[in-house]
């Protein structure tokens, strides 16, 4: 997993980074518009076209007949009883592009999120590390330091929480490395992206110890070495919003809705049944 | 959840859906981070089984507060003496091959039902037609009184066909953007057939009722229950059935019946051509509408890929395709659907490709083909596609000799086959109330299939497979396998009658009665006129007093009724009456050797209601054997009195009513002994639900036993 991120973050950065200055909005939107015409593609090739048709047109079928038949309470339940049956078989028959789908495009939000999820943090504003260490950890107090950071006050320790935080104090924008030095010597570094105005880049808020989810859903740097006492270190990003119609939406619904639409409105043209 | 939906795929499925949930569930627990595809399928099965929840609740908490308004209102139903009323109309089964086949033993469930209840004759109506019959058993009343007496009514003005059971208006208001006509209104459409069906007076008092394809039924009753509308629904050209022929042949004498001929051209192995559809009303100048039609021959296979509209379709040489989408875009974001057959005929020197009707797309009809409206798009998600048109099977493409019997047949099995699924469904969702179904194989099986039946037929050929001279039975024998499913589902309380609007005789020789009364004076042609032109148009209306129009009407040309009537009413009018009746009975047919017309009937006689100015004057009796002459159905003067009818079209039901009764079959007895007419029919369902007929209907209601 570690190699696949590795790739996958090259990749994305290759990608992304030549769109950073352009509005998150159209950039979501182009994503959006990319993952329906995969959905779409994917749902092609890989579903039983004609068969998730049949089963489409049963479920309208037996809604129709619930409409018809509204006066007869027992046609009512069966009609609602076909429409389940439909619908089991609608999922079943959804399940392989469904799997197709959900691996790369969950590996692609992830990495979305990484650049559109998080504003920076700003220079001159405290904020809170967090890191969550083992039991008995805590003996050695760990020191954190970084390059255009300032450490502005003692550690201080939670043990019912298991947890150590460092306020500090960004100065210099831009990125940087938090470095976590034990008493033992050993490092540990987590990446921090200090804002410039509004700007768009890759933000990690947490490093982990290997596990799958972990990896999956922050996988902009590796996992942290399991030997090393400290299972996570988190940064306080502010999470990033959009503004759509005067609102400010989370990318996430924003892209979701517009791979919605986009579908929706594609499908027909490209002869998809979905 | 997720584990009953990998029980449901198979098994190599299994480990995917293991995998699926492994990354969505986590992920999901996580971050909310569910992929669109896999919303899509969640989303989606989520909105229907919401959406039935809604309903389903929404029904339960409305039910109580609708049954007390109806016994508020009294418009709840009396106590009934059955519980279903099930009629399956088998559309000119004939009594006499009915009797012949029960003989043989063929027919096992309709001798069950005539053991059980009742086999009699069924009297049909002044004519034998089915419009008029289903009519009088919709309404239980006499032509005069729901005002269908043929196909085909004339207009006075003009002395032109019209359509007896409907007016399709034109839209006539539009609000213009820039090429684009915006409709400010719907066309108007009426159904000519008066009086109320006895579906709409059981719906009344709150009983249910099915209608499937019934026909005079266009545009849709409007009633407590569901219809199909039938006979008389246009094709989407607004014809009642017009094949189409993509042929490279040279072009040849058109089709007199209801087709086509459109040359193509062949460039390589390719022929790219269009379907020209109907006006398009929604554009400045209403041009037609069309849909690309491109034709890949693989002669090496001997097949070809027909490629209509998005969809396409590989078909060998004589292989008849199931149906095709037809979409004409029409406007943007309007398009009107159709849906069509397709039949590669040839593939040598020449290509030709049959084209059925292009029936409306059941899903998106381009009129109200069905009462509610979604009742048509209901049964087309249930079963599939299905024929619309009214006169559905293709008699017209097989009687010009387009395609051939095999063709035909198996165009009129499917369709009889989509009407049984509908029909079952219909069946097994009714627990009360009333359920009738018309199954037209019968009659149009019979029309093209009698000459192999009958050896002294014009057109009789020995040399057919036996399929063919075993149609009719064949048929017969199905229909008795559906009236043993039926009678399979019945409760004690429930009452089934399969009935016949008339019966059936064969066709061999054509009676131009046009050709007769020119022959005789009462008809005249303009000076230099031969009368081959069609519809009437030979004739000099200035000294005309009768003439013929549609499959069974003698009209007096009638002043003050006719734009050109010279007839006076009252004494003149009776007496040239009389005189027709009288010279018209027994007329002869010398080559033939046998009398071609039986009797005359004065529709003033037979019948009277506020509908018998409309009437025909005479209703024709024709004896066994003959019927009005193509040439004569057309308008055409031309020709002998008599002649051959060499047509695949070789049996028929248009004469003498007395000769070709209908069958009625009934699971109880009947215990009247006059003789029972179809227009009884809607007065007995009545009566049967605890209703009382109307005094208008002309029917009297049988004494069922219970």
């Amino acid at each position: 997993m570690t190699l696949v991120n590795a790739l996958l973050v090259r990749l994305a950065d290759a990608l992304l980074a030549p769109l950073a200055g352009l509005p998150p909005l159209a950039v979501v939107a182009g994503c959006a518009l990319g993952s329906a015409l995969a959905v779409l593609g994917v749902m092609r090739f890989t579903s039983n076209q004609v068969a998730l048709g049949l089963v489409k047109r049963r479920i309208h079928a037996a809604l129709l007949e619930m409409r018809l038949y509204n006066d007869d309470l027992r046609a009512l339940l069966r009609a609602q009883g076909e429409v389940l049956r439909h619908n089991l078989s609608y999922v079943g028959l959804s399940l392989v592009p469904l799997v197709i789908t959900a691996v790369p495009l969950t590996l692609a939000i992830a990495q979305l999120q990484a650049w559109y999820g998080y504003t920076g943090l700003t220079p001159g504003t405290p904020v809170v590390v967090t890191a969550a260490v083992e039991r008995g950890a805590a003996a050695t107090m760990p020191r954190l330091e970084g390059a255009g950071v300032e450490v502005t006050g003692p550690p201080r320790y939670f043990p019912t929480l298991g947890e150590m935080t460092w306020r500090i104090v960004p100065r210099a924008p831009g990125p940087t490395t938090l470095r976590l030095v034990t008493a033992g010597g050993t490092v540990i570094e987590k990446q921090l992206h200090v804002a410039t105005g509004d700007d768009i880049a890759r933000r990690s808020p947490l490093r982990e110890q290997p596990s799958f989810v972990g990896q999956l859903l922050y996988p902009s740097e590796p996992p942290l070495d399991a030997s090393a006492g400290v299972t996570a270190i988190r940064l306080p990003y502010p999470e990033r919003l959009l503004p759509v119609a005067g609102q400010a939406v989370h990318w996430l619904y924003v892209y979701l809705a517009l791979t919605f639409a986009f579908v929706l409105l594609l499908r027909k043209p490209l002869g998809v049944v979905i | 959840m997720h584990s009953g939906m990998a029980r449901l795929v198979p098994h190599p499925r299994v480990a995917l859906a293991a995998t699926a949930v492994a990354l969505v569930a986590p992920a999901a627990a996580a971050d909310a981070y569910i992929g669109p595809g896999a919303g899509f399928a969640v989303m989606s099965s989520f909105l229907a089984i919401f959406v039935t929840m809604i309903v389903v609740l929404a029904s339960v908490f409305a039910w109580p507060f609708r049954a007390l308004w109806r016994v508020v209102r009294r418009t709840g139903p009396p106590p009934a003496s059955i519980g279903r009323f099930i009629v399956v109309g088998f559309d000119g089964q004939d009594p006499a091959l009915t009797d012949q086949f029960l003989q043989e033993g063929l027919l096992p469930n309709f001798a069950a039902l005539k053991a059980q209840g009742t086999y009699r004759r069924l009297q049909t109506t002044y004519p034998a037609l089915s419009p008029v019959a289903w009519s009088s058993f919709s309404t239980g009343t006499h032509p005069a009184r729901h005002n269908i007496f043929d196909f085909l009514d004339r207009d006075r003005r003009t002395y032109l066909p019209l359509l007896s059971s409907t007016r399709i208006g034109a839209v006539e208001k539009f609000f213009r953007l820039g090429k684009y006509l915006i409709p400010r209104e719907r066309p108007a459409l009426t159904n000519l057939r008066r009086s109320k069906p006895f579906w709409t007076i059981l719906g009344e008092r709150h009983i249910w009722s099915t209608i499937l394809r019934v026909p005079i039924t266009f545009p849709p009753d409007r009633f407590h229950g569901a219809e199909l509308s039938a006979m008389c629904v246009p094709d989407l050209l607004g014809t009642q059935g017009t094949f189409l022929l993509f042929t490279t042949r040279p072009p040849a004498a058109r089709f007199k019946e209801g087709g086509q001929r459109v040359q193509v051209t062949l460039t390589g192995d390719r022929i790219d051509t269009v379907v020209t559809g109907p006006e398009n009303t929604f554009v400045v100048g209403h041009p037609p509408l069309t849909c690309p039609l491109t034709l890949t021959l693989d002669r090496a296979e001997r097949r070809t890929t027909v490629t209509i509209g998005s969809e396409t379709v590989t078909l060998a040489v004589g292989e008849l395709s199931g149906w095709l989408s037809l979409p004409f875009p029409a406007a943007p974001g309007v398009t009107v659907a159709g849906i069509t057959r397709v039949q590669l005929l040839e593939l040598g020197e020449h290509v030709s490709l049959y084209m059925s009707p292009i029936n409306l797309d059941p899903e998106a009809p381009a009129m109200p083909i069905s009462h509610p409206d979604y009742y048509a798009g209901y049964l087309a998600k249930r079963h599939g596609p299905y024929a619309t048109l009214g006169l559905a099977e293709d008699t017209w493409a097989l009687n010009e000799g387009v395609t051939d019997d095999a063709t035909f047949l198996k165009q009129a099995h499917d369709i009889d086959d989509e009407r049984r699924a509908m029909f079952l469904t219909s069946l097994e969702k009714l627990r009360r109330g009333a359920l009738v179904c018309v199954f037209d194989a019968t009659d149009r099986i019979q029309h093209m299939f009698w000459r192999y039946l009958d050896q002294n037929h014009p057109a009789h050929r020995r040399d057919v497979p036996a399929e063919y001279r075993e149609a009719i039975k064949a048929l017969y024998r199905k229909n008795d396998a559906l009236v043993g499913q039926v009678m399979a589902t019945l409760g004690p309380k429930d009452l089934l009658m399969v009935i016949s609007d008339h019966g059936f005789s064969s066709f061999r020789r054509g009676v131009n009665l046009n050709a007769w009364l020119h022959r005789e004076g009462y008809l005249t042609l303009k000076d230099g006129a031969d009368g081959s032109t069609e519809w009437l148009r030979d004739v000099d209306w200035t000294k005309t007093r009768a003439y013929c129009l549609g499959l069974s009407g003698l009209y007096l040309n009638l002043r003050g009724r006719e734009a050109g009537g010279i007839v006076e009413h009252g004494d003149k009018a009776r007496a040239l009456k009389a005189e027709l009746i009288a010279r018209l009975a027994g007329l002869r047919d010398e080559a033939g050797g046998d009398i071609g017309v039986r009797e005359a009937f004065d529709t003033r006689a037979l019948y009277e209601g506020p509908y018998s100015e409309n009437a025909p004057d005479l209703v024709i009796g024709y004896n066994a054997g003959y019927r009005t002459s193509w040439d004569c159905a057309s308008g055409m003067v031309a020709g002998p009195v008599f002649e051959d009818n060499t047509k695949a079209w070789s049996g028929d039901h248009c004469i003498d009513p007395r000769l070709v009764p209908g069958v009625l079959f009934c699971n109880r007895k009947i215990e009247d002994t006059r003789d029972l007419s179809i227009v009884d029919i809607a007065p007995t369902a009545l009566r049967l639900f605890g209703l009382e007929p109307p005094p208008h209907m002309d029917g009297r209601p049988w004494a069922v036993a219970s």
